[in-house]
Order: structure tokens, then C-alpha cells, then sequence
């Protein structure tokens, strides 16, 4: 048997040659070496865009999460005493109405989604949770956040954020710089995809979980490549780790070596057609492609299979508890991802509608709910970078859309707040332990060092060793606002 | 040395810093850092404080302030005090462009402390308005070319023309079956089958082609083919929003009967002079043909719930992209930097449409209300389309583009950018009764009659039941144990009651059809036949059929309350004050359905015919620029949206001139020019620069000189659109189902509902998984589909359920063949497979049978969406296989 299968195949080679020459030329051979030499056209998939890194880069992949719904910053990371003082008062009775109400920022800064502005919350609500000071530094984060609140000495937080859009298309502008009036642009993920391309051909770069922003709410647009093109969109990935891709199996009814078979002679024939179009670049780059694609249907399921993690690790990311499952589920699986190389995983939390962490009404109800789901995995997972020696290269981000109000809604809740809000990064070359900038003191107005949201673009660019400016595409402007600055006095 | 040498020595001064040393040229430095930051004000197109700074000596003079630079005194040069800002104020201004950075102003210091030498002979930048795309359209004559004979028609004279002084060669002819693929794919987006390839092979009539090409146009799927080109152009999206709780935010509802329109307009050949007043003005120019109706679905895409600014805005912006070539996006804020335009003129143009709305016209009686989540009812089937409701709504510039701060000190009027030339005439426009009264259109009227007819046969039928249970109870025979008393009373007292309301209702499903007819009668009288006395009856009879009515439906409500009720007395009230009124008062006139304005601005009837005026100069170039560029793989001007100082120029300038003109001598039809096209010696041209009998050192020459083509020594090689791709693989299984038009089909129907790719919803949130990863159009702004090769477009190939299913639907159907790997390729790929591939197919044939014979290996994961399993026998297993390698090989998805 053996025997004759190695007969068959020699004869073959025997043909193969004669036919090879059949097709003419004489430099078929020639050619057919080179071609075989030949790496990629398709640039996309390997080469960086960028002739040299612009800066040292300082982080090599990027870990994102992004709170739907708009988190409260007063019950998180930017917690205000004064709020107990003056519960009950209205925002003028308070001592602060005139500073905030006369505010160049109040109302001028927004561009209001129902045509008219909204209304002021004016009754000052207490704070829901207690708050204590925390790691080394002595940050104060409040009890809903006890986990990540152990790690704050590696956390860089931002407390002064502001952004334009008083509803929940927020959630577009923070992934694409711009107000949904504007329009939609690529999103952060598909910049730093487009400017640093790929570590591992084997894997997507930028991958996405979660349910993304409602259609309300700019949809797909917060990971999409926008005018970069579709090559450069997150692609949306499921936990299952049978399929963890769009047609990512063709199904059981095939095996998995007649689909190498297939892919032999697909290559095989590709290379026939190439003798008669030697300079076609699009058909290198499709061979590539279906080897890719290939491989990637092979690997990414292994990436994606936790249980390859010890007890430990699960237990660590709080897999083993039902509330915090699926939040550990993806962190790990984005600390798999990036060890394998991919560039950005972007995770959305409470995905869909408005999102869910937009507690109108009973905010204590809803985050005390959603930040137990989040708080131990996202530590976890910082944990585990740091034990790993991965969080020195891999920034780690967690952001919301806005804050919330400091004023009541409903009574118990509070509504949505673009005028000061709270994001944090940590690893990737940033400072630990540092509260940066600072809202008023009942959290209304961000008003020490103001970032609007692309300086966190900016700040995560550059520690990836990206220079926003020299991301230009011809045709598609970008004015100061979408380059936002680095944050210098986060970065170590 | 020579002069220009000695010039050069001359001009070329060092800086010199601690560490380096680097010599300042004023062309090669100086110029390009003041043409970045201060051309766009002080320069051709504007010269601001009368200084002019792209020659160096009016650089040196200055303008209005005195000289700019004191040559070898850079401390006393206004030009570094402006830069660095210490002369009182900053240039650039701070909303104009970032501050010279230090080593900018060092280089300016460098060049004036060593004397500021200024260029000989240098030439101040052009008048933007000589640049190509501001001056008219004249019809160049055909060129002379050495080599005649290659040459089909006029549009090979010009290719030949450009080719020859670039001293290219050109390759042969491509096969018949290369070109007959390339034409099919081009003119109907589907490749030719097998029947198709035998007819045009076998046809050795010198007209083969021809006849070809007459027949791909005149078949329904030009229209759909194209209908996506312009689709992609006019950024067509269905209607989008929070679809879970059915809210449009974005476009319109039924918008897909303006990509109707689009189809069927090419399809009848309609003029795209024509097609463009239709979809800026059908509302004007036929406001009530509904069949013209739906083009201004192009306005009416830009609908936007939250922000008419941002809606006006995208309006005026794609309206000067499609159509003009014309990026004025950045006039919202200021002056154009590039091209002659300013931001008042942008407001100018924005005034065209301020006046105009959008709304839904009936379509039929018979179309159910649906709930919007905010807008409350809505029709589920109806017109999108646009209306001019306030015609006095004021048009104001916004200083900084900032819609918070209009200029109200100056109402600006509609007007077109001057540097276009020509000029506008607007005249307001009395619209015909069916544009103002749409259910007054005769379809829709019918349908009103027959809708109020049908209630009244349906009450009728009801009474005469109602009628027969009454005959019933009233004479039902003794039965054996006769019910007791009180329950017969009970049955009787129901039935008297349900005939009481069937009677009723019947009166007012009776009063109203009356009421509808005479209406409708009186109104047709008035309005149509313009005859207020022949109405008096009718209009009398609808009036009194009026006042019955309020009765009527009190009454219905009285008779179904329950007795005692609170209901019930509320209901006697009404009633009484019914039968009140109608006493009283004879009912006031009343239409049926909405009526709107009757007369409309004529500003967008305006507008549109500046831009389809044989004397603009862009529209004609615009249009066969993108024409061209969808057949020959590139257009001609690169920058197909923005024809402006900032775009690219032409490739072949006068080709573009000579299609622009005769696309107007054709009365702007298309089909004459797509014809022309195709038929040309430069669209036959093979894409490999291989001829049969190898590679000519000519033809290697060319690769090395233009390797991307732009003089078109050769065909480009394209790769399929997205529709295509699945179209196409549906197509050559005999699946795809052809039927032409209708509304929107959702994008997850994909892989079930086998209809052509454009019938499938497609917005910015919403678009089918296997045409995005192949790069379908953005429907936000799509001038030319970016083409991307991504193992996610490869994974699609592979795994998807459409691609596995055709293929082993085609092995099957081809399973009779004698030779099968021809078969199979013939109907793939369109061409015969050489020998070599014939022995590889051969022996994968061979060895993949023998594999399934022997044993089974690992399968993949569950999951997929195939429909199909492979096939039990080893050799159709085999060829399904085989088959699916086809389809994805380079071959199927590349136009050669």
C-alpha cells in the first residue's frame, strides 16, 4: 500500500512536469520558484503601515473595556463627601450652584441628541456606598469596587473627563473621537490596528466581545474601521469555543484533511493561473489569504479553550462563581489573546438598548449588581498580567461613556453626566497609583487638567509607539480634536 | 559650472546648529512649509491684507502692513515677528492651523539672515479658476494616432493617442471567453453560463459581439447591476434607527421604492440629466406620479430625527459630491482652502433646500398602520418622498459652522458657487392636485372607494347573519327537553342585540362609503375638472353623509356599551351632542387623508437644472468619470467626489472631455455610452502582459514603466464586488432567484432567501455578514469600493453554508458530463482548464476518491450553516470538492 501510494506520487511529479512545460514558456519553473519565494502583498496582514514606531514603544497590545450605560464616577473611582453633606439641598441652595451653573462648560459643551437640553438634576443625591482610601498611594475608591480597588497601586485613574454627546451615542464617541452628529470614524481598535498591524498572522487583531452599543447608540460604528475600511473593523467573536468566528466551521459534515487537500490544490491551481499572470499581486496575497484563514480556524479555538487554565487561574478571573462568569470569561480570554498577539480586544460590558449600567433609578440596585459582575475579573485579570510579567507591555483600559449626575433622578438614581467623569489604565508604561485631574466638589464640573476622550486615544498611540498625526489618510481630514494629547503626567 | 548650477550654489545657504549642519533651499524648504501653512490665504486664491506669498519676491514686498522680510535682517522682518506671534498676533491664526514649530522658524530666520535669495523666473501659483474642472466642456476632436488599425471607435483613438506619446506599447486582444466573462460580470453583475459561453463561441458572425452586448443591456439585471453603482454613489441605506423597538432615526420608511426607481430608470435608459431632476425635484416636476415620486428618496436618505443641521448638512455636502464632484464640506466652517468657494456660497446652496421636508404618500387604502416607537402610527406601505412646507424658513450662515450661532443679520438666498458659472431661475411652481392631495391620485382614490366598498359588503354580510340567527332562535322547532324559559329569553335578548349593532354598523359602513364617493366626486369636480358647480351635489350629499357619520359612530358606541355602564352614559352624551350638531351646522367641508401646500419654491427644480445645464462643467465629467472608472477598474480622475484643486487631475484629459460630451449628445442616455465602452479595442485588451507567444520585451518595458496602468497599454484585472461574489455563486447553480424589486429583504436572510444582493437591507448598523467582509459600499459615503484580500473573506468561502450548498449542487447537476473537470470549469470559471490543470484536477479526482474510500479523519466542529451534507459516494464527494475549489480560486472572484 505504502509502496504504491509513493509510485503514485512520483508518476505524479513526473506529469506535473511535463504538463508544466506543456503550458509553455520554459521559464516556468523560473517562475513558479519565485512565486513560491514571494512573501505576502497583502500587506494588511503582516507589514505595519508605519515606516518606524514614531516614539519607543512602550506597549504592545491593548486590553479594553467599556462600561454601556454610563458608570457612575461618584460611586467609583471619584467619590465626593460633600455630596453627603449637602444631600437633599438643591445644586443652588448648595455653595457650589454659581461656580457650576455659571461654568463656561454648562450647556455650552453639549450637543444636546433630542434638540433640547436636558433637564438638570438639581437635588444633590448622596452617595450610595462608602468609600476608603486604598493601595500605597491612597486612592479613594468606593466598596462597590473592592478588587480593583486592591490593585490601585498599578491603576492610573482619569478623573476628569468630559465629552460632548448628553446621551448614550456617547458610547460612539468615545471608540471614534466624534459626536454622532459628526458622523461616523474608524474606532481607536481599528486605528491601532491599521498603524501597527499584525504579531501573529494566525489570529484576527482587533477582536471584539460583548454586545456592542445599541443601533441607538452608533452600533457596530464604536469597533468599525469606518474609511480605513472593513479590513480593519474589530471582528465580533463568541465564547464558544467550537466557533468562536464567523464562518469559523464549515460544519462537522467535513474533515479536516480533505479541506488541506482542497487548500493543496487550490494553491496548486492559483500558481498554474500565475505562470500566465506573473504580476497579479491580488492572487499572492488570495493564497495567503486561504492559508491564513486556514490556520486561524485551526488556532483560534485553541485560544479560546480555557479550560487549558488551572483552577487557580479560574478561581483568580472568578469563573467559578456564577454573577462573574462571563466577565471572566472574557477577561481571560483577552489575556490568552494578547499573549497570542493580538493587538486590541475590546470588551463591552452591558451591551444593547442604552446599556447597562444606566441606572435612571435605583443606581445602588443596578451598580452594585454590575460592578460585582466586573470588579473581580477585571482585578483578576490585572493580577494576572502583572504575575505574568504581561502588564508591563499590555495596557489595560476601562472606560464608560459619561458619569452620572450628581443631582437625584427618580429619586433613587441618577442620570446622565458628560460634564466630569472617571476612566482608568494601567500597565503598558503607565504610572501606577495616581489620581489624575479632578472634578469640582460635588463632581459636576471636570476642572483640573480636562481630558476630552481621544487624549486617552492619544495616550494609548503613543505608549504603542503610534504618532496619531502621521495616521492621515488622504482625503479624510483630521482636525486637533480627533489627535487629542497624550496624557504625559500618566506615563511613567 | 553652468548657470543653473551657479543658481543653485546661490541659493542654497546652511543652517547650523551645535550638532548639525544643513543647508536651506527656498524651493526645497522654505516654499513647500509657506505653501502647507499660509498658501490658502495668501495666495492665489485669496490675498488677504493684499500680501501674496507664493513667490518669493511678493514674499520679500509684503502686502498691506509694508515688506515681510528686510533680506539678511530676520530681527527685522514682519514675517518671523508674525510666525512666532511677537509681533501682537499669531499667523496661522489659532483656528486656522497649528504655530510654526521652533525648526520651522529657524528655517525661515536661516533663509532671510543669509540674504533671502530669491529664485529667477519663478511663477506665481495659477488662478484656481483655469484649473481643468472650472472651465466649460468642449467636445476635443479626435486625435491622430500612428497606429490605426487598432482602433474601434473614438475612444480608442484617445487612448492610443495618450499611449503613444508615453511611447507604450499595448498587448493583444484578450480570448472571446475572457471578454465575454468580463462583459457579463460588467453589464448584469452575473457571469455568463455555460449556454451563454456556447452561444457567443460558436457565433463567428462578425457582429458576435455586438449582439452580445445589445442583449446584456437590454436584460432587467443592467438595471440592477448598475442601480448598485449609482447606489453606492447616491449612498442609498434602508431606513435605520432602534430597530427593537421599531424607531427610524435615520433615511426614510419604504425608501427602497427610490432603489426601484433607480433600476428601472436605467433600464428604460432614462437620461441621467433627467434622473438627476427627478431626484432632487420629482415633487416639483411630477409631484404626483408616484411613480417619479420615489427618486427624491435621495434627499430624503439624509433625514435625520435629532438634528435638521446635521440632516441639511449631509444634504448639501452629497448633493456637491455626487453630482459635481464638489467637496465643500469644509465651507461649513470657512473658506474653501483649495478651490474658489466660500462659505457663504455653501450656505447659498444649503438654501435650495431649506424649505423642504420629508413625508409618506399613499400608495393604497388597503396599507395598515404600524407603531413607530416615538412618531406614533405609521403607514406600513407608502412614498417616500420630499415636499417644500416652508417655503419662508430663512437661510443664515453659521459663523464658525456652529449651528448655535446663525448670522440672522443677512437671510441669505439660493445660489450656486460663481466660479461654476452659470446662474439660477427660480420660479415658484403651482403643483397639480395630486401633488398637494395625494389621496385624490386616482390609484389611491380607487382604492379608498373599493376599501369603503368592501366594509360595507362585509357589515352587509354581517347584518344578513345577525339577521338569520334572529329567524332562527325566533322560529327554532321544539325540541325534546325544551330549554327553560329564561335561557330562550336570554338567546333572543343576544340576538336582537347583535342585530341591533350589525344594523348599525351596517348604516355607517353604508353612510361612510357615501360619504368617501361623493367626497371624492365633489373633490375630482373642484380640483380636477375644475367645475365648482357640477360638485354642488356632491359636495352637498358628502356634507349631510358627514353629520350622519359623528351620529352614526356615537350610536355605534351606545348600542355596544354595556347598559348601566358608565360607558354607556358617556356614550348617550355624545350622541346627543351628535344629533345636536348635525341639527345645527351642516359639517364643514373636509378632505380625505392630508393635504400640503399647493404651491412649492422651485428652488431644488432650480438647482437641478444648473446642474444638469449642458454648460456646467462638471456634471457630465462627474458622471462618465464614474462610468469609466466601473469598467476599466480605475476612473479616469482618480478622486471621483472631489474634482477641485485638491483632487487628482485626469489621466486622459481630453477622453474625459470627449465621453462627457457625448454622453450629453446622447441625451445624457447611457446605454449608447456603456455600449461604446465595451465595444471598444481598449476594453478587448487582455490583462497579462503575456501574449501567446510569451512575453515581449515591449510589454516587459511597459510593466517596468507604468505598472499600474494609468496610461492603459492593457485591461486592468478587477475583483468582483460583494453582490457579485454572492450573486454570481448563486447564479451558476441555477438558484438565484431573479424576481426584480420590492421592499427591503433582512440582512440575516442571506443564505435563505435567495434574491440578488441589493434587494437586502443594508444600512450603516445593519448589512449582511457575507458582503461585508467584501468590502460592500459604506452607505454613509461610498465614491469607490475600497478592495480588500483578508482571510476573513477566505473563511467565508470556505465555511459559509450559500458557498458549500452551490457547490455540491453544481457537482450534481454536472455529474453526467463525460468530462467532468471541463464541465466544471466551463461553468466556474468561464473558460476551458489548460492541460496542466486538467492532469492536477485529475489527480485530486484520484486521490481524494481513493481517500474516502479507505477511512474517515477528523471533522471540523459542529456549527456552519450548509444545508447540503456531502455526498456518500467517494467520486461525487470528490467533485463537490473539486467544485468548491473553483470557487475559490482566484479565477472566480478576478475579472480579467
Amino acid at each position: 500500500m505504502m509502496h504504491d501510494t509513493i509510485k503514485f506520487v512520483s508518476a505524479n511529479q513526473h506529469r506535473r512536469r511535463q504538463f508544466l512545460a506543456d503550458c509553455g514558456l520554459g521559464f516556468t519553473g523560473l517562475a513558479l520558484a519565485a512565486l513560491l519565494k514571494q512573501d505576502g502583498i497583502g500587506a494588511e496582514t503582516s507589514a505595519s503601515r508605519i515606516p518606524a514606531p514614531a516614539f519607543a514603544p512602550r506597549a504592545k497590545s491593548v486590553i479594553w473595556f467599556f462600561m454601556n450605560g454610563g458608570t457612575s464616577h461618584l460611586e467609583s473611582f471619584d467619590p465626593k463627601p460633600a455630596l453627603n453633606r449637602h444631600a437633599g439641598k438643591t445644586i443652588d441652595e448648595s455653595p457650589f450652584g454659581p461656580a457650576i451653573l455659571e461654568s463656561d462648560f454648562y450647556r455650552k459643551n453639549v450637543r444636546d441628541f433630542s434638540g433640547k437640553p436636558r433637564a438638570m438634576m438639581t437635588q444633590i443625591y448622596p452617595l450610595q456606598v462608602g468609600f476608603r482610601a486604598r493601595g500605597e498611594c491612597g486612592i479613594e475608591v468606593t466598596d462597590w469596587w473592592p478588587h480593583v480597588g486592591s490593585c490601585i497601586d498599578d491603576i492610573a485613574v482619569v478623573r476628569s473627563m468630559w465629552t460632548t454627546d448628553n446621551d448614550h451615542a456617547a458610547q460612539l464617541q468615545f471608540h471614534t473621537g466624534r459626536h454622532i452628529f459628526d458622523g461616523f470614524y474608524p474606532s481607536i481598535g481599528s486605528w491601532v490596528h491599521y498603524g501597527l498591524g499584525s504579531l501573529n498572522d494566525n489570529l484576527p487583531q482587533f477582536l471584539v466581545m460583548g454586545s456592542p452599543p445599541g443601533d441607538c447608540c452608533g452600533g457596530t460604528g464604536a469597533h468599525d474601521g469606518s474609511y480605513l475600511g472593513p479590513q480593519y473593523a474589530g471582528v465580533r467573536m463568541k465564547l464558544d469555543p467550537k466557533s468562536p468566528l464567523p464562518f469559523g466551521t464549515p460544519g462537522s459534515g467535513v474533515e479536516i484533511r480533505e479541506r488541506r487537500e482542497q487548500l493543496g490544490l487550490l494553491r496548486d491551481l492559483n500558481q498554474l493561473t500565475a505562470i500566465k499572470y506573473p504580476d497579479d499581486p491580488k492572487m499572492t496575497a488570495r493564497i495567503k489569504a486561504y492559508e491564513l484563514a486556514f490556520k486561524m480556524q485551526m488556532s483560534v479555538p485553541r485560544v479560546v479553550n480555557l479550560s487549558l487554565e488551572s483552577a487557580q487561574t479560574h478561581t483568580l478571573y472568578g469563573l467559578d462563581e456564577k454573577p462573574t462568569e462571563t466577565v471572566g470569561r472574557q477577561a481571560l480570554t483577552a489575556r490568552r489573546l494578547i499573549e497570542s498577539g493580538v493587538r486590541f480586544v475590546q470588551i463591552y460590558d452591558g451591551g444593547g438598548g442604552g446599556g447597562g449600567w444606566d441606572a435612571h433609578a435605583k443606581l445602588r440596585q443596578n451598580h452594585t449588581k454590575n460592578c460585582y459582575r466586573v470588579d473581580k475579573p477585571i482585578a483578576g485579570l490585572l493580577k494576572d498580567l502583572k504575575q505574568r510579567g504581561l502588564l508591563d507591555d499590555t495596557l489595560v483600559v476601562w472606560a464608560t461613556e459619561f458619569g452620572r449626575t450628581p443631582g437625584a433622578e427618580h429619586s433613587d438614581g441618577r442620570d446622565h453626566h458628560p460634564y466630569g467623569f472617571s476612566v482608568w489604565m494601567a500597565g503598558g508604561g503607565l504610572k501606577g497609583g495616581v489620581a489624575h485631574g479632578a472634578t469640582d466638589e460635588i463632581g459636576f464640573h471636570a476642572v483640573e487638567n480636562r481630558h476630552y476622550v481621544t487624549d486617552i486615544h492619544a495616550t494609548i498611540l503613543q505608549q504603542l509607539g503610534l504618532d496619531s498625526r502621521q495616521l492621515e489618510i488622504p482625503g479624510h481630514k483630521r482636525l486637533e480634536i480627533d489627535h487629542g494629547k497624550p496624557i504625559h503626567d500618566i506615563i511613567a | 559650472m553652468s548657470y543653473s548650477q551657479s543658481r543653485l550654489l546661490l541659493l542654497i545657504v546652511t543652517v547650523c546648529q551645535p550638532t548639525t549642519c544643513m543647508a536651506v533651499d527656498y524651493l526645497r524648504d522654505v516654499k513647500p512649509l509657506l505653501k502647507h501653512k499660509c498658501y490658502a490665504c495668501h495666495g492665489a486664491l485669496k490675498q488677504q491684507a493684499g500680501l501674496r506669498l507664493d513667490t518669493a519676491v511678493s514674499l520679500i514686498a509684503g502686502g498691506d502692513s509694508g515688506a515681510a522680510v528686510t533680506p539678511g535682517r530676520p530681527d527685522e522682518s514682519l514675517l518671523l515677528h508674525v510666525v512666532t506671534g511677537s509681533a501682537g498676533f499669531r499667523m496661522p491664526p489659532a483656528n486656522e492651523g497649528a504655530a510654526l514649530t521652533e525648526d520651522e522658524v529657524h528655517l525661515l530666520r536661516t533663509w532671510i539672515a543669509s540674504g533671502a535669495a530669491v529664485p529667477a523666473d519663478e511663477v506665481p501659483e495659477a488662478d484656481p479658476k483655469v484649473w481643468w474642472s472650472y472651465r466649460q466642456i468642449r467636445r476635443p476632436p479626435v486625435p491622430e494616432v500612428r497606429n490605426k488599425n487598432w482602433c474601434r471607435n473614438e475612444i480608442d483613438y484617445f487612448v492610443a493617442a495618450v499611449r503613444e506619446e508615453q511611447g507604450l506599447p499595448h498587448v493583444t486582444e484578450a480570448s472571446k471567453e475572457i471578454w465575454l466573462r468580463r462583459v457579463f460580470v460588467d453589464l448584469t453583475g452575473l457571469p455568463p453560463t455555460r449556454q451563454d459561453q456556447q452561444q457567443f463561441l460558436s457565433d463567428q458572425s462578425p457582429s458576435a459581439y455586438e449582439t452580445v452586448v445589445d442583449e446584456l443591456l437590454n436584460r432587467p439585471q443592467y438595471g440592477e447591476r448598475w442601480g448598485r453603482h449609482w447606489m453606492d454613489i447616491w449612498r442609498y441605506s434602508d431606513w435605520y434607527g432602534s430597530r427593537g423597538i421599531n424607531e427610524i432615526r435615520y433615511s426614510q420608511r419604504h425608501i427602497w421604492r427610490w432603489r426601484d426607481w433607480i433600476v428601472s430608470s436605467l433600464n428604460n435608459d432614462k437620461g441621467y440629466d433627467q434622473m438627476v431632476r427627478e431626484m432632487l425635484a420629482a415633487d416639483e416636476i411630477a409631484g404626483d406620479d408616484p411613480s417619479v415620486l420615489p427618486a427624491t428618496g435621495f434627499l430624503g436618505r439624509n433625514w435625520y430625527k435629532f438634528d435638521r443641521n446635521v440632516w441639511l448638512f449631509d444634504t448639501v455636502e452629497r448633493t456637491g459630491e455626487a453630482f459635481l464632484g464638489l467637496t465643500f464640506r469644509c465651507c461649513r466652517c470657512h473658506d474653501h482652502k483649495f478651490d474658489p468657494v466660500t462659505q457663504k456660497e455653501y450656505f447659498q446652496f444649503r438654501a435650495f433646500f431649506e424649505p423642504h421636508e420629508v413625508r409618506t404618500d399613499p400608495v393604497s387604502a388597503f396599507a395598515e398602520m404600524q407603531k413607530d416607537a416615538t412618531l406614533g402610527p405609521v403607514p406600513e406601505d407608502g412614498i417616500a418622498c420630499v415636499y417644500d412646507n416652508n417655503p419662508n424658513a430663512p437661510t443664515y450662515l453659521f459663523e464658525r459652522g456652529d449651528s448655535r450661532y446663525p448670522d440672522t443679520s443677512e437671510v441669505l438666498t439660493p445660489g450656486i458657487p460663481a466660479a461654476l458659472g452659470g446662474s439660477v431661475f427660480v420660479q415658484p411652481v403651482e403643483l397639480p392636485v395630486g401633488a398637494w392631495y395625494p389621496m385624490l391620485r386616482s390609484g389611491v382614490r380607487k382604492t379608498l372607494v373599493a376599501k369603503a366598498d368592501a366594509r360595507v359588503s362585509t357589515a352587509a354580510r354581517e347584518l344578513r347573519e345577525a339577521r338569520s340567527v334572529m329567524e332562527a332562535v325566533n322560529t327554532a322547532p321544539q325540541q325534546k327537553n325544551p330549554e327553560p324559559a329564561k335561557a330562550q329569553e336570554r338567546r333572543k335578548q343576544d340576538a336582537r342585540h347583535a342585530l341591533a349593532v350589525a344594523e348599525v354598523k351596517f348604516d355607517l359602513a353604508e353612510c361612510e362609503a357615501v360619504w368617501i364617493t361623493n367626497r371624492f366626486f365633489a373633490d375630482v369636480e373642484i380640483w380636477i375638472n375644475d367645475n365648482t358647480q357640477t360638485a354642488t351635489p356632491y359636495d352637498e350629499a358628502a356634507r349631510t353623509a358627514r353629520a350622519r357619520l359623528a351620529v352614526l359612530k356615537a350610536r355605534v358606541n351606545v348600542v355596544t356599551a354595556e347598559k348601566g355602564s358608565e360607558e354607556m352614559v358617556k356614550a348617550q352624551e355624545e350622541l346627543d351632542l351628535a344629533i345636536d350638531t348635525a341639527k345645527k351646522t351642516t359639517a364643514q367641508p373636509q378632505s380625505i387623508g392630508k393635504q400640503y401646500p399647493m404651491t412649492s419654491t422651485g428652488r431644488r427644480t432650480a438647482l437641478a437644472n444648473w446642474i444638469v445645464s449642458r454648460d456646467n462643467p462638471r456634471t457630465a465629467r462627474v458622471a462618465a468619470n464614474h462610468i469609466w472608472g466601473r469598467h476599466f477598474g480605475q476612473p479616469l480622475v482618480a478622486t471621483s467626489e472631489n474634482f477641485g484643486l485638491n483632487g487628482r487631475i485626469p489621466t486622459h484629459p481630453q477622453l474625459l472631455d470627449w465621453l462627457a460630451s457625448e454622453l450629453m449628445t446622447c441625451r445624457w442616455q447611457m446605454k449608447s455610452l456603456h455600449r461604446r465602452l465595451v465595444l471598444s479595442a481598449t476594453y478587448r485588451m487582455a490583462t497579462a502582459p503575456i501574449e501567446t507567444s510569451g512575453v515581449s520585451i515591449e510589454t516587459a518595458n511597459a510593466v517596468e514603466r507604468d505598472g499600474d496602468n494609468r496610461f492603459l497599454w492593457r485591461m486592468n484585472s478587477r475583483s468582483m464586488e460583494a453582490e457579485v461574489v454572492r450573486d454570481s455563486i448563486l447564479h451558476l447553480a441555477d438558484r438565484l432567484d431573479m424576481t426584480i424589486g420590492g421592499p427591503e429583504i433582512p440582512e440575516t436572510d442571506g443564505e435563505k432567501t435567495l434574491r440578488r444582493s441589493l434587494y437586502f437591507r443594508n444600512t450603516p448598523n445593519e448589512k449582511m455578514l457575507m458582503l461585508e467582509v467584501f468590502d460592500m459600499a459604506d452607505p454613509n459615503a461610498c465614491y469607490r469600493r475600497k478592495e480588500s484580500i483578508i482571510p476573513a473573506q477566505s473563511l467565508a468561502m470556505m465555511n459559509s453554508g450559500l458557498v458549500q450548498d452551490v457547490a455540491r449542487i453544481v457537482a450534481k447537476q454536472l455529474s453526467e458530463e463525460q468530462n467532468f473537470v471541463a464541465a466544471v470549469f466551463e461553468t466556474v470559471l468561464a473558460r476551458r482548464p489548460t492541460p496542466s490543470e486538467l492532469i492536477r484536477c485529475h489527480e485530486f479526482l484520484e486521490t481524494h476518491t481513493w481517500r474516502f474510500q479507505q477511512d474517515t479523519g477528523t471533522a471540523f466542529p459542529q456549527g456552519g450553516t450548509a444545508t447540503l451534507t456531502p455526498s456518500k459516494d467517494p467520486l461525487l464527494h470528490a467533485r463537490e470538492n473539486l467544485t468548491h475549489v473553483l470557487f475559490l480560486h482566484n479565477d472566480f472572484v478576478t475579472i480579467r
